[in-house]
């Protein structure tokens, strides 16, 4: 023992050596022998790189007896950098598939007609005129159908980014007759409607 | 300096071990860590009087230890104890029936890891504590409260049970 010991009141130096007797006779959890081969084979292997670079006892025993490669850093960053890669064009793909699958599912009394830009034979002169007209106007077209479709269409139209709430309004007056009259309907801020007559513009 | 590092290990391999197995709380992983420690002191290849190299072994070990105890205790919980559980086969017959050493055992495990450190150290590495303080980076009197505290706890346990 060292004189350090005798700093502070504790238990008694036969008493400490006796308790220290009893600890040292308690069996202590043996190191395999595994162990003292390999750090033995370690210190006597004379190479500069000596490296044990199999899987140790710990991670052999996790992962059940199979040895585990272990990724180095590069190997590491080479798969972060793969990782965002993917994010990026995962990201990009579906933007692209929603764009696609959303522009399908706009109803097609919504969409305004094609202006065609070639005249078939078989038309009659009303139907061409038409579409001779729809050619030369088509964004003067797509205004009257808007103002036309409008009410059947209903809730629908607030629904489709195409069309503002305010045109919907207007073409309800149109086709009622009547002043839409915003006092008297029930305004629903989150879809711009009115939740009584379940139309634009409350 | 091989020779001298071989010689150490030799000499405190099962404090070595215990050291490590009391940080880790699993022998696998104590193993692994008194391993690499040595790896890395035959790369560093240490210049130190062999005094102090003891403690310079046992401080490598100790911090691999500790490494590997962080690096894994997010996996699970690991309790293992540096002693040999009651009826394992070289337990069988010397201290089966003994009831001080099972307390003994008990109140070593109830220690906090400072303590149950030095006590390793103290008893099982017969390290000075001026060695003790250096593998844990403490004063050496405060090594030796520390194991005098401990002792002292460890005689009231002792008393508290019987």
């Amino acid at each position: 023992m060292s004189s350090l010991d005798h700093n502070e009141p504790g238990l008694s130096e036969s008493r400490t050596m006796d308790l220290e007797r009893c600890l040292r006779e308690i069996p202590l959890t043996p190191a395999t022998r595994e162990l003292d081969a390999r750090v033995l084979g370690e210190i006597r292997s004379g190479s500069d790189c000596s490296c044990d670079h199999s899987a140790g006892a710990a991670k052999r025993n996790a992962f059940g007896g199979h040895t585990v490669t272990v990724p180095s850093a590069s190997q590491n960053q080479s798969r972060n950098n793969g990782v965002v890669s993917a994010g990026w064009l995962a990201c990009a793909a579906s933007l692209v598939i929603g764009a696609v699958v959303g522009n399908q599912f706009i109803p097609t009394t919504l969409r305004p007609p094609q202006a065609s830009s070639t005249t078939e034979p078989g038309l009659n002169a009303d139907l061409a005129n038409q579409s001779i007209q729809r050619t030369t106007n088509s964004v003067s077209d797509a205004s009257s159908w808007t103002l036309e479709n409008a009410m059947q269409v209903g809730s629908k139209i607030i629904e489709s980014s195409r069309f503002s709430p305010s045109v919907g309004a207007v073409a309800w007056e149109q086709q009622s007759g009547e002043i839409f009259r915003v006092g008297t309907h029930q305004a629903d801020r989150r879809f711009a409607m009115c939740r009584e007559c379940h139309r634009v513009g409350g | 300096m091989k020779q001298q590092l071989e010689a150490i290990y030799l000499s405190h391999r099962q404090a070595l071990f215990s050291l490590a197995l009391s940080t880790t709380g699993c022998a696998a992983m104590a193993e692994d860590a008194v391993h690499e420690a040595f790896v890395r002191l035959c790369r560093l290849s240490p210049t130190s009087p062999s005094e102090q190299l003891v403690a310079y072994v046992f401080a490598a070990v100790r911090n691999a230890a500790i490494d590997a105890g962080r690096r894994l205790q997010s996996q699970k919980k690991l309790a293992e104890t540096i002693f040999q559980m009651r009826g394992s086969k070289s337990t069988e017959g010397v201290s089966e029936n003994d009831d001080q050493t099972e307390m003994l055992r008990t109140a070593v495990e109830a220690l906090e890891q400072p303590a149950r450190e030095v006590v390793i150290l103290k008893v099982y590495g017969a390290l000075t504590f001026e060695q003790i303080g250096q593998v844990l980076e403490i004063p050496a009197a405060t090594a030796a409260t520390r194991y005098r505290r401990a002792l002292t706890h460890i005689e009231d346990a002792l008393r508290n049970r019987t």
